[in-house]
C-alpha cells in the first residue's frame, strides 16, 4: 500500500480520537511538572558522556569483553541481525529452550528474532503488557516506549477475549489481573530470558534495565539462561556514566524522577533454583552492529549514536502523533525512527521519512540537543539520489520561482487561484491540494514600496523577509521597519534569496546550500560593515541560525549566525520600555497567542508573549506544537500533508478556542494561514494589533 | 550545540551558579539529615506507596502485625543482614504461629509467598527509591514475586539523590552483587495510558521507616 493510502486510512482511524496525541500529551503534562530538575549543565554532561563512548567503542568493546570473562559470561558481537539470530538459535538448540521469555527489547524487533525463533518452533512470549497486545494482534510496535499506544481498551480487549477464549472486558485493571496470571506461569516455565539492555558498563560488564513493569526482573530470576541482546552503542565506561543518564532518561520518556525499576544486573547471579538446587546461570551478552560501526564514521549523522531512546522527538512529533509508528516508522519510528531505519534497515525503507515536516520540535525535545531535523534532511537526501525525489517534491522545490512568476501578473495569478478548475489543474500537476486556501498577491512586492528608512543613531539593521512576506504581506515589513526606525535604527532590505527552507525539508541539500552560500555571503559582507540581520519570518530566522552554519560549515556562516536575531528577540534586546515608548498600548486586548515552531528565542523566552503583554494585552498561552501547515509541507495534496495538516490544525485550534482570546495571533506567515483555514476565530500577525504612538 | 553567544553564555553561567547553590544546599540539609526524611516520605506518597515511620521494632512489629492480617500461609524475608531484621524474623515466628516466615536464603519455592519483607541496602529521597542488592535468583524473586511488599529501612540510610551513590553501587557491583532500585509499585499504562498497579511486581508497596540509629 502506498504511503499516501497509509496515511489516509490512519486518519480515518485516529479521526478526533488521536490515541498517540493523547498518550504521548499525557505524558508531556507529567514531564512538564518536574523536567526543570534538570540542569543545562547536565543536560551538556550527558551529551559528553555520549559522545566519549561512541569515540571509544573499541576500547570500550574490550573491556567489557574481560569484564565479562572474569564474570564467566561470554560477549559476542554481531554484524547483523542475521547473524545474532543464529546465535541466540544455536543457543536454544544446545540446552534445548522451548520457551522463551522476552523483556522489551527494541533491539530483538530490529532484529526481527520472533520469527526466527518461531520457525524453529521456539515459543517466544513478550512480557511487556504493551509488547504483548501487538505480539497477539500480530502487528508491530507503534512507538517505541507504549508499543500499544494506537489501540482502544476495546481493541486490547478483544485481542484478550480471542486469546483466551472466554470474555475480557475492556477494563485495564482487569486485563492486567489476567495477564498477570499468565505471564507468571510462563516465568517459571521459561528456558530462557532475553533481555534488551538501557546501557552496559564496560567497567564490570553490568547491564542496565529500565522499567516500570518489573518484568525483566521476573524473567531474570527463574531463567536459566539469560540472553542480552542490544545494540553496541550502548555501552558506557563507567557506573556514574550510567547515574548521569538515569537523572535525564527517566524524566524525559515519562515524566518520572526513576523509573519504577532500574537494576544493574551482573552475569555473576544465580537462577532461582529449579528442584531445590541452584543452578548457575548461563548469561550471553550478544551486541549486534548492524550498520552503527558505519554510522560512527557518517560525520554527518553521527550523533544519532547518542540517542537514549527516552522518545522524547515522538512526544512532539506532530505528523507522527496523528499517524502514528506503523506508518510514520518501519521499526523505529517517529523523527529517531528516520535515521535508525536508514542505519539498521537500510535506505530504501525510509520511505516514510516524507512525513517529517521539519518543524524541528525533535531537536527542541531532545535532551541531548541531537540535531535530527537536520539529520532526517539528510537522509531525505540521500533516499532522493539513491531512489529519486518524490515528483511533488521537485516541483515544490521551485516554489520560489513560482512565487516569483506569478507575483509578475498578481491580477491575472489571484484570478487563476481563486477559480476551481485551475486550482483542480494545480493540484493535478503541481501537486496544492485544491481545499488549501492560497494568499493574494498583491500589485506591488516589497521591492517595489520600500528601500531603506531611518539613520544609524543606534545602530544598521537588515530586515530579511523571505519570500511570503516579501510578494504577500509587505505591509508588515514597512511597519517593522518603521519600529525599528522609531528606536534609532537605519533599516534596509537588502536583496537576498528565499531562507531555502522548502529545498531543506525535501532534502534538496546542494540546492540549499547554494542559497545559503548566496545569502551568508551578502549578510556577511554587510555585517562586516556594522549591520546585524533581524529576520521577520521565524522560519528565515532558523535558517540563519540553525541550518546554515550546519549546511555550510564556515567562519561566515558562523558569524552571520552571530550577528541574527528574531524580530521580536531584537526588540527585547532594545528594551521593553524604548518599545513602550514608542508603541500605543493595546490594554484590554485578549489574545491567544500561538508559538511558531522556529520561533526561537536565544534565552529561551517567549518573546511575541512578552511583546504584548509589554504592551498591556491580556494574552492566553499553551505550548502545543506545530500548526501543521509548516510551509509547503501542508500544502501537498491529499495524504502527503494537506489532510495530516489539518488533522493538526483541527486539534490546535480546538484547544485555543477553550483558551479565551478575541484572536489568534502568531508571528509567522505559514502558522497564519493555517489557522486562516481552520479556525473561526480572528487571526493576526502582533505587527497588525500595534501602531506607532507618533501617529496619533 | 545551538549558536553559541553571549546570552546563551549568560544564561549557562546562571545555571551553573544556581545548580552549585542547589547542590550545596541539597548536601548540607543530607548531611544533617534534615530534610531526607520528609522528601523521601513525600516522595514515595507521590507514588501511591504507603510510608510508616516506626520508633522502636515493638513498633514495627505491631504495624507489620496489621498488615499481615490477611496472610494466610508464608511471609518471605530477604534483604541485608540487620538486626532489625533477626529482631523481626524472630517475633514475627513467635506471634503468628500459623504463618511460615522463611529467609530468602533458603531455596523454598516463592510461588505461594503472598507478602515478602525487604531490608534494603540505601534508599533515595529525592526519588523515593529503595535500592536492595542480591546475588540470587531467590532474592529478586522475593522483591518482586509477592503481590505486596514491605522495605524496612533505618532513618540514616536514606541519602538524597542519585549523584550520592556512586561508589556504593560500584562497590557493589565489585563484589559479584547485583543492585535493583524500586521506585514504587509495579505500573503500566500500556491501554490508553491508564495507569494500573501490579501488572508484573508487588501490586502494594510499603515502606517503614526506623526513626534511629541503624542495627
Amino acid at each position: 500500500m502506498s504511503l499516501e493510502k497509509q496515511v489516509l486510512e490512519k486518519l480515518s482511524l485516529f479521526k478526533d480520537n488521536w490515541p498517540m496525541l493523547k498518550n504521548n500529551l499525557r505524558i508531556r503534562e507529567r514531564k512538564d511538572k518536574i523536567i526543570s530538575e534538570i540542569s543545562l549543565e547536565l543536560l551538556k554532561e550527558v551529551r559528553k558522556i555520549k559522545e566519549e563512548s561512541i569515540e571509544n567503542l573499541e576500547q570500550n568493546i574490550e573491556r567489557l569483553r574481560r569484564a565479562l570473562e572474569e564474570r564467566g559470561a561470554e560477549l559476542k558481537i554481531a554484524r547483523d541481525g542475521l547473524e545474532a539470530s543464529k546465535m541466540v538459535l544455536e543457543v536454544c538448540k544446545q540446552y534445548g529452550v522451548k520457551l522463551v521469555v522476552k523483556s522489551k527489547s527494541l533491539t530483538t524487533e530490529e532484529i526481527e528474532l520472533n520469527k526466527v525463533l518461531e520457525s524453529e518452533n521456539i515459543k517466544v512470549i513478550e512480557t511487556d503488557l504493551g509488547e504483548r497486545i501487538v505480539q497477539l494482534a500480530g502487528q508491530k510496535p507503534s512507538h517505541i516506549l507504549g508499543p500499544a499506544f494506537h489501540m482502544t481498551r476495546k481493541e486490547v480487549a478483544e485481542i484478550f477475549t480471542e486469546y483466551y477464549g472466554r470474555p475480557i472486558p475492556p477494563d485495564p485493571q482487569q486485563i492486567v489481573l489476567e495477564v498477570r496470571r499468565e505471564f507468571r506461569e510462563n516465568y517459571q516455565k521459561a528456558g530462557m530470558a532475553i533481555t534488551g539492555a538501557n546501557f552496559i558498563i564496560a567497567d564490570n560488564g553490568a547491564m542496565v534495565l529500565v522499567t516500570n513493569e518489573g518484568n525483566d526482573r521476573l524473567a531474570l530470576a527463574f531463567a536459566p539462561i539469560h540472553v542480552v541482546i542490544a545494540g553496541v552503542e550502548k555501552i558506557l565506561s563507567s557506573t556514574r556514566d550510567v547515574l548521569k543518564i538515569l537523572k535525564i532518561l527517566p524524566r524525559n520518556a515519562t515524566g518520572q524522577r526513576l523509573s519504577t525499576y532500574v537494576s544493574f544486573h551482573l552475569p555473576t547471579m544465580t537462577s532461582y533454583p529449579r528442584e531445590a538446587r541452584l543452578n548457575a546461570r548461563k548469561t550471553i551478552y550478544i551486541l549486534i552492529d548492524n550498520g552503527r560501526m558505519k554510522a560512527r564514521q557518517d560525520e554527518e549523522i553521527k550523533e544519532i549514536l547518542y540517542c537514549i531512546r527516552c522518545a522524547s522527538c515522538l512526544q512532539v512529533c506532530p505528523p507522527y502523533n496523528m499517524v502514528g509508528g506503523h506508518v510514520f516508522g518501519y521499526i523505529y519510528s517517529g523523527p529517531m525512527g528516520i535515521p535508525w531505519t536508514m542505519i539498521t534497515h537500510g535506505l530504501e525503507k525510509t520511505y516514510f521519512s516524507q512525513l517529517c515536516n521539519t518543524c524541528g520540535l525533535c531537536r527542541e525535545a531532545c535532551p541531548l540537543d541531537i540535531n535530527l531535523p537536520y539529520i532526517n534532511s539528510i537522509v531525505k537526501e540521500r533516499y532522493g539520489k539513491r531512489f529519486g525525489y518524490p515528483a511533488l517534491n521537485k516541483i515544490l522545490k521551485r516554489y520560489e520561482s513560482l512565487i516569483t512568476l506569478a507575483s509578475r501578473t498578481p491580477k491575472l495569478s489571484n484570478k487563476l487561484l481563486n477559480s476551481n478548475s485551475a486550482r483542480k489543474i494545480i493540484e493535478k500537476f503541481i501537486g496544492i491540494d485544491s481545499r488549501r486556501p492560497l494568499p493574494r498577491f498583491l500589485e506591488k512586492n516589497l521591492g517595489e514600496i520600500f528601500t531603506e528608512l531611518g539613520s544609524p543613531e543606534k545602530g544598521n539593521v537588515i530586515l530579511f523577509t523571505d519570500s511570503l512576506i516579501y510578494y504577500m504581506y509587505p505591509d508588515w515589513a514597512v511597519k517593522a521597519a518603521k519600529i525599528l526606525s522609531s528606536l534609532g535604527y537605519r533599516v534596509i532590505i537588502p536583496s537576498l534569496k528565499s531562507c531555502g527552507m522548502p529545498l531543506i525539508q525535501y532534502g534538496f541539500m546542494d540546492d540549499a546550500r547554494r542559497i545559503a552560500e548566496y545569502n551568508v555571503e551578502c549578510l556577511y559582507n554587510l555585517i562586516k560593515q556594522g549591520y546585524v540581520v533581524v529576520s521577520l519570518e521565524p522560519t528565515a530566522q532558523e535558517c540563519l541560525t540553525n541550518y546554515y552554519p550546519k549546511l555550510l560549515e564556515t567562519e561566515k556562516a558562523r558569524t552571520v549566525a552571530e550577528n541574527s536575531y528574531g524580530y521580536f528577540e531584537f526588540l527585547k534586546k532594545i528594551g521593553w520600555r524604548d518599545v513602550r515608548r514608542i508603541l500605543k498600548s493595546i490594554e484590554g486586548v485578549h489574545v491567544t497567542y500561538h508559538l511558531p515552531c522556529h520561533s526561537r528565542a536565544r534565552d529561551g523566552s517567549i518573546v511575541v508573549k512578552e511583546f504584548l503583554e509589554a504592551l498591556g494585552a491580556k494574552v492566553y498561552f499553551k505550548r502545543l506544537g506545530c500548526c501543521g501547515l509548516a510551509g509547503t509541507w501542508g500544502m501537498k495534496k491529499n495524504g502527503h500533508g494537506y489532510d495530516i495538516s489539518i488533522e493538526i490544525g483541527r486539534y490546535l485550534v480546538g484547544e485555543y478556542e477553550k483558551l479565551g482570546g478575541e484572536f489568534i495571533v502568531t508571528e509567522c506567515s505559514i502558522c497564519l494561514q493555517q489557522f486562516q483555514h481552520v479556525s473561526t476565530l480572528p487571526i493576526r500577525h502582533p505587527l497588525q494589533l500595534v501602531q506607532l504612538a507618533s501617529i496619533e | 550545540m545551538r549558536v553559541n553567544n553571549l546570552f546563551v553564555e549568560k544564561l549557562n553561567l546562571l545555571d551553573t551558579i544556581r545548580n552549585c547553590f542547589t547542590k550545596w544546599t541539597d548536601r548540607v540539609d543530607s548531611c544533617m539529615g534534615f530534610d531526607n526524611l520528609k522528601l523521601f516520605m513525600n516522595r514515595l506518597e507521590d507514588l501511591g506507596v504507603k510510608t510508616y515511620l516506626c520508633h522502636s521494632i515493638e513498633d514495627l512489629l505491631q504495624q507489620i502485625n496489621s498488615l499481615i492480617k490477611g496472610v494466610k500461609t508464608q511471609i518471605l524475608i530477604t534483604g541485608s543482614e540487620t538486626e532489625h531484621k533477626k529482631q523481626l524474623i524472630e517475633k514475627l515466628k513467635k506471634d503468628n504461629q500459623n504463618i511460615r516466615v522463611i529467609s530468602a536464603d533458603s531455596t523454598t519455592p516463592v510461588y505461594d509467598v503472598e507478602l515478602s519483607i525487604g531490608f534494603p541496602e540505601l534508599a533515595l529521597a529525592n526519588t523515593g527509591t529503595v535500592i536492595y542488592r542480591a546475588s540470587s535468583g531467590i532474592e529478586e524473586a522475593s522483591i518482586y514475586f509477592p503481590e505486596i511488599h514491605i522495605s524496612i529501612i533505618s532513618k540514616n540510610k536514606i541519602l538524597y539523590d542519585i549523584d550520592d551513590i556512586e561508589n556504593y553501587i560500584d562497590n557493589f557491583l565489585r563484589k559479584g552483587e547485583s543492585l535493583y532500585f524500586v521506585t514504587g509499585p509495579s505500573s503500566t499504562a500500556d491501554i490508553e495510558g491508564e495507569i494500573v498497579r501490579g501488572v508484573h511486581g508487588p501490586r502494594t508497596f510499603y515502606v517503614f521507616i526506623m526513626d534511629g540509629e541503624s542495627k
